[in-house]
């Protein structure tokens, strides 16, 4: 027998509302770069806000991660692995869809054998 | 860009547990959200040798962090760090494994939830003794920093 944290992501769904840190990370040229990202998920799956004169993700491989808790038994988080396709603009802002490939979700709290 | 021993770096250093550390691989962005130490004029991050994060920074050391400050700062400013890692055998010195015990487990909150959890202590140990690739550690050197706010800046 094993030992795991991951859950299934309905168990740590309250982090799709309200993340309490939330990133997005993708490949920028020969460096990866991670933006601090305003996040909302549609149906589990996860659009991020970028200034519009940000980076153009079109097509590109990204990890939308999100977590919560600073302690052992509270580490609670989930990412998010697709690529992403341009959906919703607001003025100066522009919403990235998540077309997923791998969901990971995680609740230390629920470390069990398996 | 802010410098590595600005006030504003330390500040979020010193207030911040739990950071988000982007790497890569050759063809891939990787992201992981990880507890650090701050020892020295070093970040100190506890992974097994075999890890994704530990493959990545053998081969591309240059890595990106961001920090929240969660301790004591207000939501909503974020800093976003560049390091040099490096990735070592075995665990940190002494002294950064009691500075880890003091900030992760021996803190007022942490000690709490460590007490009310005490019955999984094992579990934890036996999930720590299946990390890939046995005890390692990262060290990140901070090259520089710049201050963000969440969902406005790139």
């Amino acid at each position: 027998m094993s030992v795991t944290r991951d859950v299934e992501l309905g168990a740590v769904r309250d982090l799709l509302v309200r993340p309490t840190r939330a990133s997005i990370t993708f490949l920028d040229g020969d460096t990866v770069a991670i933006v601090p990202a305003r996040v909302r998920f549609v149906d589990d799956r996860p659009l991020v806000r970028l200034p519009a004169d940000g980076p153009d993700l079109s097509g590109r491989e990204v990890v939308v991660l999100t977590d919560d808790g600073p302690w052992w038994f509270h580490l609670r988080g989930a990412s998010f692995r697709g690529t992403a396709a341009r959906d919703e603009e607001e003025p100066g802002f522009v919403w990235w869809a998540i077309a997923l490939r791998r969901t990971l979700s995680w609740d230390y709290g629920a470390v069990r054998e398996v | 860009m802010l410098a590595p021993d600005s006030p504003i770096v330390r500040e979020f250093l010193r207030n911040s547990l739990v950071m988000h550390i982007a790497s890569r691989s050759a063809r891939a962005p990787f992201v992981t959200p990880i507890w650090f130490t701050p020892h020295g004029d070093t970040l100190w991050i506890t992974t097994g040798s075999g890890t994704r994060l530990a493959k990545n920074v053998e081969r591309h050391p240059e890595v990106v962090l961001l920090l929240w400050g969660e301790r004591h700062r207000s939501r909503g400013e974020v800093l976003r760090v560049r390091a040099r890692a490096t990735c070592h055998a075995g665990l940190p010195p002494w002294p950064v494994l009691v500075r880890i015990a003091l900030r992760f487990y021996l803190a007022p909150g942490a000690l709490a939830s460590e007490l009310r959890n005490a019955g999984r202590w094992g579990l934890r140990a036996r999930y720590y003794a299946e990390v890939k690739g046995g005890p390692g550690h990262i060290r990140l050197v901070v090259t520089g920093a710049e201050l963000m706010r969440t969902g406005s800046s790139t």
